[in-house]
């Protein structure tokens, strides 16, 4: 199935599933209100119609190579599987460790095929985690994660 | 006379003023390098202006804002390669001129030419803000909506060859404003039975998520090559390029025009004037056949109009809450965050705010200027930024930033989601100006829609009766109808040539 009849296909069937999720809303109580329902239900004829000419019509056929390739889809899973992990990390341990961590690997994944001394990367890692920890907590007086199981 | 003042003194601190000088900047690197623009400059300032004053931080973002819009053309020149899709166009003669070893010409040219359009444009806009917004006042809830519906429809039929697509980008760019709490009622829509919801999503994890998070992660997988091209040979001091100005100035007050208007156009902004002024220049230059070898008028023409666009956008931003493109819809979303409502009434209720942002602008312009002029031999360096530094750290600050401001990790994850929405889009070659445009629009668009039909107790027609509303309500049929209407007979043609 081309691109665009997959696109076309998910905006079909986000749009019942808005329209559905739209139906159940309640009325406004309001005396002259139009009520919640309406843009909800734009939203989801815009979906159904755009969605329908997609599948139909195959807009935008695409030319030359596609550059999302199997390797960078594995690419894609890297780097999101590491900033999930980090997000995760942030969650549970807070900010320092985790941003250090990250800061690290995902300049290694952007070094990769370059000379980057690993001593860089680490004292890289270093004075950013350091200069926005400071920044924040310090100078603006910012929140940062402390992380549940620390906090 | 005594707001203009007043905002002068806000601004007029050392703090503020070395604020503005970094923001221009900061803007001046990331609208150099290619594939970073001024809206992720603002992406990733935003979080860090939570703390300050919204004058000093609304005029760093301006700032930001006024130096990425000025900084693409030293990529164009060096390398051929734009910073900013506003610069296209200076490639074709910038870089013919780099190639015959006029490089120091051409970025002077440059230089002076964002000048020549950045300041006149804002000083334009700071005496037509106030008078548009004097009729802007005027208008009820039915002219809003008609206005808001306009903006969307003009950045949907610029979206040529996919105005399908850009249907539903600002299709889903509605649906995310219609989580949470809805306007006038106050009912709970797709909460998903949480409270988490209840006031929509974190402005800026979505914008974080679409602008920045995907931005980065689309770089790595998808490994843009962008370090591979370098710059080599010897740039000179900044020389004043008088002579090529003097035999310009029909040129410049040409691509002034154009750029200004162009801006002022939801949807359409720089990226487009700088392309049209080219265009212009080309066909009514007595040495045409000279543009595209390096010829300096086709450094002049894209240069002047793209930073003319910046006065052009900021009078619907300022007197109209009305987003021109996706930077000043980011700015606009920065001003909502920091709770200040851009509008007609912004005038009324905050002069010396709205002057502030003028003058800020303008402090801007100056600041680039200099910076420009300082430091043209450094140039070339801004194009060897280390990518395996950049990214990581602008991908950290941004998802930390999200969290400094919502204090949610609900919000990080759903910056983290939002991620891999820009991912899809990009995928699917969806474009996201319409998304932005109808993410700020989408509340706006909503609440003055309930409003106009419960004061007409219903009656539909008050957007027809109304003119004002009836012209807008008009010009968006059209924008949307008239490119398919040329697409259809663009392929009618082309079968019966077939």
């Amino acid at each position: 199935m081309k691109k665009d009849r997959v696109t076309g296909l998910i905006a079909l069937v986000l749009g019942i599933i808005v329209m559905v999720m739209t139906i159940q809303l309640p009325k406004s109580t309001m005396r002259g209100d139009i009520g919640p329902k309406v843009f909800p239900g734009i939203c989801a004829a815009i979906f159904i119609i755009t969605g329908l000419y997609l599948i139909i019509k195959n807009e935008s056929a695409q030319k030359g190579t596609d550059p999302y390739t199997a390797e960078a889809l594995r690419r894609f899973a890297l780097i999101g599987g590491v900033v999930l992990v980090y997000i995760i990390a942030l969650n549970l341990i807070g900010f320092l460790v985790p941003t250090f961590v990250v800061l690290f690997v995902i300049s290694t994944l952007f070094a990769d095929g370059k000379d980057v001394a690993l001593y860089k990367r680490l004292i890289f890692a270093g004075i950013v985690t350091a200069v926005i920890f400071a920044a924040f907590t310090k100078v603006m007086a910012l929140p940062l994660p402390e992380g549940i199981l620390l906090g | 006379m005594a707001d203009f003042l007043s905002a002068i003194q806000i601004l007029a601190n050392p703090m503020c003023l070395l604020l503005c000088l970094g923001g221009c900047l900061l803007g001046i690197i990331l609208g150099a390098i290619p594939g970073l623009s001024g809206s992720l400059a603002i992406t990733i300032i935003l979080p860090m202006t939570f703390g300050m004053d919204s004058n000093i931080a609304i005029a760093m973002l301006i700032s930001i804002w006024v130096g990425s819009c000025s900084g693409g053309f030293i990529g164009a020149i060096l390398l051929g390669i734009p910073g900013t899709p506003s610069s296209v166009a200076t490639c074709y003669d910038g870089h013919a001129m780099t190639k015959k070893g006029e490089v120091t010409r051409a970025l002077s040219i440059g230089t002076v030419s964002n000048f020549i359009g950045t300041l006149p444009s804002i000083i334009i806009a700071m005496i037509a803000c106030p008078i548009i917004s004097k009729f802007a006042v005027m208008m009820g809830p039915w002219e809003y909506f008609g206005l808001g519906m306009m903006a969307i429809a003009m950045v949907v039929g610029v979206s040529k060859g996919k105005m399908m697509k850009g249907m539903l980008s600002a299709g889903i760019g509605l649906l995310l404003t219609q989580v949470g709490l809805s306007p006038v009622s106050a009912t709970p829509r797709f909460q998903f039975g949480t409270t988490v919801l209840a006031g929509g999503f974190n402005m800026l994890a979505v914008v974080v998520g679409l602008f920045a998070g995907s931005m980065i992660f689309m770089d790595y997988a998808l490994n843009d090559d962008s370090e591979s091209k370098q710059f080599k040979g010897e740039i000179g001091s900044f020389k004043f390029p008088a002579a090529d100005f003097a035999a310009n100035i029909g040129n410049t007050v040409r691509s002034f025009l154009i750029g200004l208007g162009i801006g002022f156009l939801p949807g359409m902004g720089s990226g487009l004037s700088n392309v049209v002024a080219y265009a212009a220049a080309k066909n009514s230059s007595k040495r045409g056949e000279e543009f595209g070898t390096g010829c300096p008028d086709g450094i002049i023409a894209p240069e002047v109009a793209n930073n003319a666009s910046v006065g052009g956008a900021i009078i619907p931003m300022i007197s109209l809450g009305i987003p021109g493109d996706t930077t000043t819809a980011l700015l606009l979303a920065g001003l909502t965050i920091h709770g200040i409502e851009a509008g007609p009434l912004l005038q009324s209720y905050h002069p010396v705010f709205a002057n502030m942002i003028f003058i800020a602008a303008m402090f801007g312009a100056v600041f680039t200027l200099i910076v420009e002029i300082l430091g043209i031999r450094f140039f070339p360096y801004l194009l060897k930024a280390p990518y395996h530094y950049l990214y990581p750290a602008i991908l950290v600050l941004c998802f930390v930033g999200v969290y400094s401001n919502s204090h949610s990790m609900f919000a990080v994850f759903c910056a983290f989601g939002f991620t891999l929405l820009g991912i899809w889009m990009n995928y699917a070659d969806i474009p996201l100006t319409p998304f932005i445009l109808a993410y700020v629009l989408g509340s706006i668009l909503e609440s003055n829609f309930r409003k106009a039909i419960s004061y007409a107790r219903g009656d539909w027609t008050r957007f027809f009766t109304r003119p004002v509303s009836c012209i807008f309500i008009i010009v968006a049929v059209i924008s949307i109808v008239w490119p398919l209407w040329q697409d259809y007979k663009e392929k009618k043609s082309k079968k019966a040539e077939v």
